[in-house]
């Protein structure tokens, strides 16, 4: 299997005596949208944390690019091109929408400390250059007319957009969504559905999803991996998640 | 090769001149301090009490220096190049520290860094006289100009001159950073440092690299204060001038560069003033150090980010001036 | 002579244990390095001073040694108990209009009202240190006759140059002295009828009051803080204030009493500290109290246990470690840099392991 972008082998995450994750094994090809299912407390955003390197495993190993990115830090991940949002926003609140976009945005070299201070031509180059294409991206997430608001100041649903718009300026290989739709009501989730599948094709990026909203995962994603305590109780297309009876055990066991 | 023998300037000075010279020159160093500390404090959110001890490197840095290349060098470039060494001095303290500490949580940070200010005066104070003077302090060879009677006014007039281009090159030299990638960098640590990790900043090279910056600044003011003054001691550099240039940063509010001279000035010249009067001026000069803590904690319940708030001062001029437009255009 | 530098730095360390406990309680539940805690400790410290000299308790008409028993009993109470409703007033006036306003303004506020209590003793009680007052025995002249057993004072009002009336403790009759007629006439024609003797304090006897004390605090705090509805109600805000509060517990009643108790264990400190050092001045709470923090991180702060046992260590390092550097490595100036070890042991600890000795970990959620 030579065209695996992403996996991670048997992760593990306890807390003391708890086991947020327990040897979970995931493995996503370029250009695939999973998604990741599960109910609360199921370990999923633990997992994302993993992934990104928010967190330290206990156990098991990521692999990302061919590489073993396990002893990695979360910002080394991030440049090998693995970006993500988050369950609840966290964007640089006192930035406007546009520095928070200009601020991941790495852009051509030769904007370092002394050619900024100084004020070079190089300097200049660069920083019209991050310009643009952040204002690009913004364009591309109709966030353009907000660009110089402070984010915390966006509406809601603007403020998710933003936090993918961001995502996007690390140019990445690999997004990981956190409940990109938390908190949207229809109208807006089915417009973000289609965002996604179409920024998929335009970025060239793979996807995992973490969604609460059934629609939503079983409408757009390819294949789907489901936890519950912890554990992966079953993964395969939409149609057979759906039919699986752990899964419906797992939900239906859930709302007890 | 002194200055004198470039700017044959005589200047003549009444005692009020003389005094308002060290006022000027005072809020220029407090300046620097308070700009360089506003780097870590305002802007990169980190919390440091231990900017005394790089200011005190800078000084006994630069003084170390001078009296060790004196009379072997010509004085302009023995100037420069010790304020060049104490910069280095004190960046390398800042890189000492910093590296270490800068994972810690805030408060911890503060008094890691407070410790590491106290640590600097004991070393000096127990140092042998006969490489920093111990508790008795160091005299500075004065190097710029020879300084008699005759040319005092001259060298004040030109050591003042001194710290406003500092100022300014410092104030500018922010400025540029905060509007650079680098810059970005460190306001997104400073504001979600998680998410900044996760997106591909390295948190500990931008909180590092804000750290060393200021500390170069504050030793750049330790030495062109040294040179000043013209004898140091330890006892200068206590926990008490943390507060001061802190309550600078406060004052003028943090993040704003131009509250931050301002704020400077106003301090500087109220001490300054207080010093001037006669001992029995009565309760103001009394209890004016009670007086100044209270400013302080009433700042802090009221004001916790300074009188304008980030802003500089122009922002508040116009956006007056548009609430007057507004009001007359109502009338 | 090694034992003498143990005791001396269980002495001390008893003293940072004592300051400590406020600190490590107080960050507990606020989150809030309560800066100015080292100037409870201190007018803790002078109205102790103030007890001791002014009170006369040692006038009561008891069998020796039970006034002065009595006389420092008295004054570790008042001690406390200033130190303490001190402690309440500034948390009510400075700290909790900022608790909101984030960690770092609550730290300022925390410099600036400890900046501020230091400059109004100086204003009030002078900027010079005040000798420790010793106890006194006090004898009625008529009583002493013969050869004087010991040096006996009595107190005379002056007025000096500047108008300042100031009361002044002169010899009247030397040890060795013989009492006759003449004598008794001359001391009487002062206008004195009363004489007394002063009991200096042995240091060891100071140390082994303030071990005893800590001893006898432990009990008290550890039942205090594990059996009691209050207690109970202190741990449950600092686990989650938010939850406490929704769970009906008055944060602010529990956050006032935190501060109460802790900077009534300081004002026994401060007893201690003016005892131990023969002085007392208004810069005295600055060294001990940012000491008495680098125990309680020492320890693991939060954790009671945990700021006795870091104020303990920090105690004997100091004493030990400048002690072995100048015996063993033969490095004379050791005990000048002390405090500059204890500073770097606390970077070390805060870098190496910040959470202490019995600290519990903490981690942020993403």
């Amino acid at each position: 299997m030579s065209d695996v972008l992403f996996s991670t082998h048997a992760v593990t995450k306890r807390y003391g005596g708890l086991t947020a994750v327990s040897k979970v094994s995931l493995e996503l090809h370029p250009g695939e949208l999973v998604g990741l299912i599960g109910p609360n407390g199921a370990g999923k955003t633990t997992l994302f944390n993993l992934i990104t390197g928010a967190d330290t495993v206990s156990e098991g190993t990521v692999t990302f690019r061919g590489e073993d990115v396990t002893e990695l830090k979360d910002y080394e991940r991030a440049g090998l091109g693995m970006a993500r949002t988050f369950q609840n926003i966290r964007l640089w609140p006192d930035m406007s929408a546009l520095d928070n976009v200009q601020t991941v945005y790495q852009g051509p070299r030769g904007n370092n400390g002394f050619g900024a201070i100084l004020r070079l031509p190089g300097f200049k180059r660069s920083e019209r250059r991050i310009r643009d294409d952040s204002m690009k991206l913004l364009e591309r997430m109709d966030l353009a007319e907000h660009a110089d608001m402070r984010s915390v100041d966006l509406p809601y649903g603007e403020q998710r957009k933003l936090e993918i718009c961001r995502a996007l300026a690390l140019e990445p290989k690999l997004l990981l969504l956190d409940e990109p739709a938390a908190g949207m009501n229809p109208t807006e989730k089915t417009d973000l559905m289609h965002t996604v599948e179409q920024l998929r094709q335009e970025f060239d990026l793979t996807i995992l999803v973490i969604e609460h909203d059934m629609k939503f995962v079983m409408g757009i994603c390819e294949r789907i991996y489901v936890l519950d305590h912890g554990e992966e109780i079953a993964h395969g297309k939409p149609d057979e998640i759906k039919q699986d009876p752990k899964v419906i055990e797992a939900y239906l066991g859930g709302a007890e | 090769m002194t200055l004198a023998s470039f700017l044959p300037l005589a200047i003549e000075l009444g005692p009020q001149g003389f005094w308002w010279m060290n006022v000027l020159f005072l809020v220029a160093i407090y300046s620097l301090l308070g700009l360089s500390l506003n780097l870590i404090n305002g802007y990169a959110r980190m919390f440091s009490l231990g900017h005394h001890g790089f200011w005190a490197m800078g000084a006994y840095g630069a003084a170390w220096f001078t009296i060790q290349f004196h009379g072997h060098m010509p004085g302009v470039p023995l100037f420069l190049m010790s304020c060049v060494f104490a910069m280095g001095v004190a960046a390398v303290g800042g890189l000492l520290i910093g590296l270490p500490c800068l994972r810690l949580r805030g408060d911890y940070l503060a008094i890691a860094t407070l410790g590491f200010g106290e640590i600097v005066r004991i070393a000096i104070q127990n140092s042998p006289r006969e490489a920093l003077g111990g508790s008795l302090g160091l005299e500075v060879p004065r190097v710029i100009m020879d300084v008699t009677r005759k040319t005092k006014a001259d060298f004040r007039v030109l050591m003042v001159a001194i710290g406003f281009v500092l100022v300014a090159l410092t104030a500018w030299a922010i400025r540029n950073y905060i509007r650079s990638a680098r810059g970005r960098a460190m306001l997104a640590v400073a504001q979600d440092e998680t998410a900044a990790g996760l997106l591909g900043i390295n948190p500990v090279r931008s909180k590092v690299l804000a750290f060393v910056a200021a500390s170069a600044v504050a030793g750049l003011a330790g030495a062109v204060y040294a040179h000043y003054q013209g004898i140091i001691t330890p006892l200068e550099f206590n926990f008490m001038e943390m507060v001061k240039i802190f309550l600078i940063v406060v004052l003028g509010g943090l993040g704003s560069i131009s509250g931050c001279v301002f704020a400077a000035f106003l301090l500087i010249f109220v001490e300054q003033w207080l010093a001037k009067l006669p001992a029995d001026a009565g309760f103001f000069k009394d209890w004016w150090q009670v007086e100044y803590a209270a400013i302080l904690v009433l700042l802090m319940i009221f004001r916790p980010r300074g009188i304008f708030g980030p802003r500089e001062i122009t922002d508040v001029w116009r956006d007056l001036k548009a609430k007057w437009a507004k009001k007359r255009s109502a009338a | 002579m090694f034992f003498d530098y143990l005791m001396n730095g269980l002495g001390l360390g008893a003293i940072f244990a004592f300051i400590a406990l406020g600190y490590t309680m107080v960050y507990g539940i606020i989150k809030l390095i309560n800066f100015a805690h080292g100037e409870f400790f201190m007018v803790g410290a002078y109205v102790g001073y103030f007890c001791l000299r002014d009170l006369d308790i040692e006038r009561v008409g008891l069998p020796q040694p039970l006034p002065i028993l009595l006389d420092f009993f008295v004054a570790l109470w008042a001690a406390s108990l200033v130190a303490g409703l001190l402690a309440v007033l500034t948390e009510r006036v400075a700290y909790r209009p900022v608790r909101k306003a984030g960690r770092i303004a609550a730290l300022l506020t925390a410099v600036g009202v400890s900046l501020l209590l230091q400059n109004i003793a100086v204003q009030v009680w002078g900027a010079n240190p005040r000798s420790f007052p010793d106890p006194r025995v006090f004898h009625a002249l008529d009583d002493l006759e013969g050869e004087a057993q010991a040096n006996y004072y009595a107190d005379r009002e002056f007025t000096t140059t500047q108008g300042e009336t100031v009361t002044e403790a002169v010899l009247l009759i030397s040890q060795g002295d013989v009492l006759d007629a003449t004598k008794r006439a001359s001391i009487e024609d002062q206008g004195f009828d009363e004489v007394y003797e002063r009991v200096t304090l042995s240091p060891k006897s100071v140390q082994y009051f303030v071990i005893l004390a800590l001893i006898g605090w432990t009990p008290i705090l550890w039942f205090l803080v594990k059996r009691t509805r209050m207690g109970k109600a202190m741990r449950a805000a600092s686990e989650d204030a938010d939850a406490a509060r929704l769970m009906g517990i008055n944060i602010n009643l529990v956050v006032a009493l935190t501060f109460f108790v802790g900077a009534f264990v300081a004002g026994v400190g401060g007893v201690a500290y003016i005892a131990t050092y023969g002085k007392v001045e208004p810069m005295l709470g600055f060294l001990p109290g940012l000491k008495a923090f680098v125990a309680a991180v020492i320890g693991g702060i939060g954790s009671i246990p945990g700021a006795i046992i870091g104020g303990l260590i920090l105690g004997v390092a100091e004493a030990i470690i400048p002690f072995v550097l100048q015996e063993v490595f033969g490095w004379e100036e050791a005990f000048a840099w002390k405090d500059a070890i204890a500073f770097a042991f606390l970077i070390v600890v805060l870098v190496v392991k910040p959470t202490g000795l019995l600290g519990k970990p903490m981690r942020e959620k993403v």
